[in-house]
């Protein structure tokens, strides 16, 4: 009994100054902010976690923004959450810079800067992506943020003060952002044999996003998973151990060779789709090595991360580029993912009519223009006239292009570039 | 200023004698006529034509060639200053205190065209060759954790301002406290005569290890910087070489080492060069006609009778051809054979 009542002291003594904090800040905030203030007070955190424990106590700094309540502060008490999802692809921007995954490929984790800047203890804090570099502040907030705030607010799922979970284990939490034509997954889901049933009979009887990609309860999302977010194949260690733990959890419903046999046939069309997707870059880069794109490369602006590189992987942009450009994003960003994820998500409409379909009518497509442009009747704007310089420069980055290709040796570079730099001008001329 | 700086550092080095002694000697057989006083470590910068001289005195001055006629262009003591190629603008930097910096582009009548506030402690102010006004600063922001050191280039062209962030450190709490009060002096810069080319430190101080300096070469007409060599953390003076090929880099006992910019390290560290020692006092511009402004202390005198500096045409070939070398689109050798077909 006096034991008991030793921990019941203790416990009072531990909880009394965080609703004393609490109730400082609750007198005011049930006015100002009244939703925060209810759903703080029904969740589980109105217990033990006071307002300071996440917000700090420093008011104006919060109010300047200084104060987010970001992954690190609930990782101080979620540990094991914390760390499964700092690991997993939601998690990648925490090592990566806040902002796009797809750098991920061209970085060693083992180096220091794939976490830190040059010389700096402090994290890498610079976005490297070109389409979140190339939005005004309004859209990089409300396009991009909104979903890749995840690599760092727990929020992004949870909602801020909610602690319920049985709201993040149905499987719209995810829609919010696993949606659209980039990456359908929630409408794939919703329409295929294993949303049907989730739709008609409830959980027990069709799996969600949750029970493949969160078994157990795990953050980490990347359990499973083949494919980097670049769509590139991870390698063949991390490949046959993630597929080993898919077809584990596909065995609670399916015999091991029916999940092979599924699995092994999504792969099958991923190489096949990304076979299409090969042979409209190589007609991409032929154009563009014969100065056919237009705008050209010199004429639209700088690439924020390139320069004047041709970019057409994880890093291309949508806008200020040619048609076919246009065409070969709409192939590679919607087409492809519609046809892989298609399958591996069980969806036949997905997989064929919106994606294999539309992969190979686009390839058409750029066949077609790639045959007008080298035809010369691409365009009826007159091309801007170029200053011999400029010329020269152009010339030069395709002719580097090329080499660094490995679709020019070493002697032939060098000539071909002698021959160019005889038309650098010489002073007044 | 810059732009006329042909003879550099090996002016510098064959003359140190002369300088070292209180009262200056002339560096040749001509005799020295003192021109003005100047505010303590003044500033000063001659036009490119050698007949107006700005300088540093209870505010900025501008004084006529022979010293008898002048004008005040400000109440304030500039902190660097610079005539633009075409003698039509002064620059002129002057100190707000706390890492502001003001910068202000007079024109040649002493009237304000434009002025801007930068946030950094002032590294260098000059003109490239071709007219756009460069400013190299440091910012040095101190955190429990330790300091948040960057290095920026402003490039002014006209009154449009752009950025170059040069380095963006984090350094240790001891760091600071060593550091904080030298960083004007261990952050050295030198453009190179064109002005398109900048080789600097930067101080490297990770986690664990000493900290150290990176010789740093950029050409801000684009992104991207290469690493030339690692130093110790000390003072050094850089100066680029007469054609721009390498720079030499001076110790504070009077070692000199030039390093060649375009070639490998191993190379960079076989030629150190014999040593000479600098005097630290005295300031020295060359001009086109081998007249010079010599400082020393309050002093400036002026000299002549030295080799004419010259001027070396630079059009936009030159300038695309450093353009292309740098972003390696051509090597370091067809960039001097194409200099020499087009007879640069």
């Amino acid at each position: 009994m006096k034991t008991w009542l030793q921990i019941l002291a203790l416990a009072l003594l531990t909880v009394m100054p965080l609703s004393a904090l609490a109730s400082d800040c609750v007198e005011c905030h049930r006015d100002a902010t009244p939703g925060a203030v209810i759903q703080w007070r029904a969740s589980a955190h109105a217990e033990t976690v006071g307002c300071a424990e996440c917000h700090g106590d420093d008011h104006d700094r919060t109010l300047r923004g200084e104060a987010p309540v970001d992954a690190k502060v609930c990782g101080r008490c979620h540990e094991e959450a914390y760390n499964e999802h700092v690991a997993s692809k939601h998690g990648m921007g925490l090592h990566s810079g806040w902002g796009c995954t797809r750098n991920l490929k061209t970085r060693d984790p083992h180096e220091c800067r794939f976490c830190h800047e040059e010389g700096s203890t402090q994290p890498k804090t610079t976005v490297q992506c070109a389409r979140f570099l190339t939005q005004s502040a309004e859209m990089r907030s409300l396009g991009c943020n909104r979903c890749h705030q995840i690599e760092t607010s727990c929020a992004s799922c949870h909602t801020n003060h909610l602690t319920d979970l049985s709201s993040v284990r149905r499987p719209e939490v995810c829609a919010t952002c696993h949606m659209g034509p980039d990456h359908p997954q929630w409408e794939m889901w919703q329409t295929s044999r294993h949303g049907i049933l989730y739709a008609t009979l409830g959980e027990s009887s069709g799996p969600t996003c949750q029970t493949c990609h969160m078994a157990n309860g795990t953050h980490d999302v990347s359990v499973g998973i083949t494919m980097t977010p670049a769509m590139q194949p991870f390698s063949d260690a991390v490949r046959a151990r993630n597929r080993a733990e898919m077809i584990a959890l596909c065995r609670q419903c399916h015999s091991p060779s029916f999940a092979e046999r599924e699995l092994a046939a999504g792969d099958a069309i991923l190489a096949q789709s990304q076979a299409l997707i090969d042979e409209a870059e190589s007609i991409i880069r032929e154009l563009a090595d014969r100065g056919l794109l237009a705008p050209s490369l010199l004429e639209r602006p700088e690439h924020p991360l390139r320069g004047r590189e041709l970019v057409i992987d994880g890093q291309m942009l949508y806008e200020d580029i040619s048609h076919i450009e246009r065409l070969f994003f709409k192939m590679k960003k919607y087409d492809l993912a519609k046809t892989v994820k298609g399958a591996f998500h069980q969806n036949p409409a997905y997989t064929h009519w919106y994606g294999n379909a539309e992969l190979k009518m686009t390839l058409a497509d750029i066949r077609a223009e790639a045959s007008r442009l080298r035809q010369g009747r691409a365009s009826n704007v007159a091309p801007v006239k170029l200053d011999r310089l400029a010329e020269v420069d152009e010339a030069l980055r395709v002719l580097k292009g090329k080499h660094d290709r490995g679709a020019l040796n070493d002697d032939d570079y060098r000539a071909e570039k002698q021959k160019l730099l005889l038309m650098v001008p010489a002073a007044g001329e | 200023m810059n732009s006329l700086r042909i003879l550099t550092v090996f002016f510098v080095l064959v003359l140190a004698g002369c300088l070292a002694v209180k009262a200056p000697r002339s560096l040749n057989d001509q005799p020295l006529v003192r021109l003005a006083t100047l505010d303590i470590d003044g500033v000063f910068a001659s036009d490119h034509s050698g007949q107006r001289i700005a300088l540093g005195k209870n505010g900025l001055l501008v004084v006529s060639a022979d010293g008898q006629e002048f004008f005040r262009v400000n109440e304030d003591s500039p902190l660097a200053l610079s005539w633009s190629p075409d003698n039509n603008s002064l620059a002129a930097a002057f100190s707000l205190g706390d890492e502001i910096t003001r910068v202000v582009v007079y024109t040649a009548d002493g009237t304000p065209r434009f002025e801007k506030k930068l946030p950094v402690t002032l590294d260098r102010l000059i003109w490239s060759r071709r007219g756009d006004l460069l400013v190299v600063g440091h910012a040095l922001k101190i955190f429990t954790f330790g300091g948040n050191l960057r290095q920026v280039l402003y490039r002014f062209d006209e009154a449009t301002l752009s950025e170059t962030l040069l380095s963006d450190t984090t350094i240790k709490p001891t760091s600071v406290k060593r550091f904080k009060e030298h960083l004007p002096l261990l952050l050295a810069n030198s453009f190179s005569s064109s002005g398109d080319e900048i080789v600097y430190f930067r101080l490297h101080d990770p986690p664990e290890f000493p900290a150290f300096l990176q010789m740093v070469h950029r050409n801000w007409q684009i992104g991207g910087e290469r690493l030339l060599l690692r130093f110790p953390v000390d003072q050094f003076g850089l100066e680029w070489v007469a054609d721009d090929t390498a720079v030499t880099v001076l110790g504070r006992g009077g070692a000199a080492l030039t390093v060649p910019v375009w070639q490998g390290a191993a190379e960079k560290l076989s030629e150190a060069q014999p040593g000479a020692s600098i005097p630290r006092t005295a300031r020295l511009q060359v001009l086109q006609d081998g007249s010079y402004l010599l400082a020393e202390g309050r002093n400036l005198y002026r000299g002549a009778g030295l080799p004419p500096a010259g001027s070396r045409p630079d059009d936009a070939a030159s300038w695309q051809l450093r353009r292309w070398r740098f972003e390696g689109l051509i090597t370091p050798q067809e960039y001097v054979n194409r200099l020499q077909v087009l007879g640069r």
